[in-house]
């Protein structure tokens, strides 16, 4: 099977926790041997193959962060899917953390909010069993497209990433503004945590920090660093 | 004519502002807005300014993008930029209200604030109301830190209404009220697909064919109004859009407005209801067909919110003017917590956007009360009326 899988590497960006003033998580993005981007990796996988390779990917990564030395949260993209297709999706991934000494309670998998909307309820007890393993689910893109809310109905994730179409010069946009604390509002209710992603700015950080998010993501505090743990920036947190 | 607007944007002063200041802001927009012909209204509080302009859009957006390059203040946020159907501050070239915070919290209706002895609560019900309404909450504040509706467009394809499909001649509705609980007035009319026997729809008409449902829903929606009309239509009444590709919105709209002409319904009491997860195509180009007939009145609400793909983002893009809850959030509310988390994050939303809450489907007293408390109080549901057979049923208030 291997041999019709592309060569791949990784490119780690952090999520900064800016009250603590510390790198909370690392998310892991897939990238060619030579730095090209994810959509260009996955070109080159045939359909079939694509959620075997998604599971060949995400052990990778983590023999790849304990290289690295990563002893925060890591973050790993998941397709919901591979669970109907692979038996060892996520138990593999649970070896391999067991295996090379990284602790299965500091993984976090990664849905987009799309793949999931096709069939929630089935999703949300597919999940909810590896959650008894201490993996923990974040719905990324949050607000991107169009389950967002129901699917909250039926799944709580331990965090959700809001999608940088609305995080987008948040600061003066009012809908944006009151779709987002729409949804921050639901989340405090649910003890859903918040990570604004793709923040480019220091005004949209601002906005953010003014609505009490403290976990960020974006080009602002660091790009993704091929094959290393690029160094993040911590600006001013005035909430 | 051209397009009517209203934009409505709140900011930040750089510095303090003096009295002598804001009048004579004012002094200079009054003089520019009565040649622009814009009128508005603008509200300052404690470094907060919040502003309404009404006007053609040409107007408009030419002291729009002088106000954005005003030094006088920054943190300039667009609330909303939509068409309007008339102009709810007619009478004011720049409404002027200077108000502390102890003053917005204690007066319920702004009564004293405004000139000329007009009042809040006179304004037409509007969304600058109701945005005036979430600014009194204390919503849409800028602050720096450190510092205490369209002309009908010609040309549309027309759309005749043959009642060719074999189908139409089995249909007729019902009607269920949608009540404000709390002032006890039925505020709409839902118009149900039904069988010329008050059958189900779904057994009436097994199978259309795409090239059959524009026409289909064309008809239905005709045939709404005219029985409405007949039984001589009490309320705003609500009517279902059924089209499914975008790309046929615009006579299916068209045809309505003038169905409703026909009848004698004034298009101000008509409101759409939105079915995304049934509708094909693009939502940017969907929002744009709606508000197109924004200036004529029209209305829409998104239907089924929060379930399928009816969501956060239609919010942005198609700026209804209402949305409903439908069974899969209403249901059980009382006693889940999900779904009170999630109807309190569309609440606190939707009124940072003048979006009126429909709970609809709601059958229990616990979900009834649930609502009450959180402040919804336009209910839809068999515990307040069933929907009748071709007439307007009376509602029961608890």
């Amino acid at each position: 099977m291997d041999l019709f899988l592309p060569n791949f590497s990784f490119a780690f960006q952090p999520i900064v926790n800016v009250l603590a003033g510390q790198v909370e998580a690392f998310e892991v993005l897939v990238r060619g041997s030579n730095g090209e981007s994810a959509s260009q990796v996955f070109q080159k996988v045939h359909e079939a193959n694509r959620y075997c390779f998604d599971e060949t990917l995400r052990v990778n990564a983590i023999r790849n962060a304990v290289d690295l030395g990563v002893n925060c949260y890591l973050n790993l993209n998941f397709l919901p899917r591979s669970i109907e297709v692979s038996k060892t999706a996520v138990s593999s991934l649970i070896e391999v953390a067991k295996e090379s000494g990284f602790p299965v309670n500091k993984i976090f998998l990664e849905v987009t909010e799309s793949e999931v909307i096709n069939d929630f309820l089935w999703f949300a007890k597919a999940i909810n069993y590896y959650r008894n393993f201490g993996v923990n689910f974040a719905i990324d893109d949050f607000g991107a497209g169009f389950s967002g809310l129901n699917l909250l109905a039926e799944f709580q994730p331990d965090s959700i990433k809001i999608d940088m179409s609305l995080v987008r010069n948040i600061d003066s946009h009012g809908p944006r503004q009151a779709i987002v604390r729409g949804i921050i509002r639901t989340c405090q209710d649910l003890g859903i945590d918040i990570i604004a992603e793709g923040v480019e700015t220091d005004r949209e950080y601002q906005w953010f920090c003014e609505e009490g998010i403290e976990l960020f993501q974006g080009y602002f505090f660091a790009k993704p660093g091929f094959e290393h743990l690029p160094v993040a920036f911590f600006p001013n947190y005035e909430p | 004519m051209s397009l009517l607007i209203h934009l409505i944007y709140c900011s930040a002063t750089t510095y303090p502002m003096q009295d002598a200041d804001l009048v004579s802001l004012l002094e200079t927009s009054r003089k520019n807005n009565a040649k622009a012909k814009i009128t508005g209204i603008l509200l300052h509080e404690n470094g907060s300014f919040f502003q309404v302009l009404e006007g053609t859009q040409e107007a408009v957006e030419q002291l729009y993008e002088r106000i954005l390059h005003d030094n006088r203040h920054t943190k300039v946020v667009t609330i909303i930029r939509e068409p309007i159907a008339k102009r709810t501050f007619g009478e004011w070239t720049m409404g002027f209200v200077k108000l502390d915070s102890q003053e917005l919290d204690e007066i319920i209706g702004l009564n004293d604030f405004f000139a000329e002895g007009s009042s809040f609560t006179q304004l037409g019900a509007g969304r600058a109301k109701k945005l005036l309404a979430a600014f009194r909450k204390g919503r849409w504040r800028s602050k720096v830190k450190n510092q205490s509706p369209v002309q009908q467009k010609d040309g549309e394809k027309e759309v005749s209404l043959k009642s060719a499909t074999s189908h139409i001649s089995k249909i007729s509705f019902a009607f269920q009220p949608i009540v404000d609980v709390e002032e006890h007035r039925v505020i709409a009319y839902e118009a149900l697909i039904r069988g010329q026997k008050n059958e189900d729809f779904s057994n009436i008409v097994p199978e259309i064919s795409e090239q059959e449902w524009l026409q289909f829903d064309t008809s239905c929606r005709a045939i709404a109004i005219s029985t409405a009309a007949r039984l001589g239509l009490p309320s705003d009444l609500h009517l279902n859009f059924m089209a499914r590709q975008v790309k046929d919105a615009r006579s299916a709209i068209q045809s309505t407005l003038e169905a409703a002409e026909r009848n004698g319904i004034n298009l101000n009491r008509i409101v759409l209801e939105i079915d995304q997860d049934k509708l094909i195509g693009d939502s940017q180009h969907f929002a744009q067909i709606i508000e197109e007939y924004r200036g004529v009145g029209l209305r829409v609400s998104i239907d089924h919110f929060g379930a399928g793909r009816a969501a956060l983002k239609l919010l942005e893009i198609l700026r209804p003017d209402m949305i409903a809850l439908n069974i899969q959030i209403v249901r059980d509310i009382d006693t889940n917590g999900a779904r009170q988390a999630i109807v309190r994050g569309v609440t606190q939303t939707c009124d940072d956007l003048g979006i009126d809450i429909v709970a609809k489907d709601v059958n229990s007293v616990e979900e009834y009360q649930w609502f009450l408390d959180e402040g919804i109080t336009l209910i839809q549901g068999n515990l307040i009326a069933s929907p009748a057979f071709e007439q307007f049923p009376a509602p029961q208030y608890l």
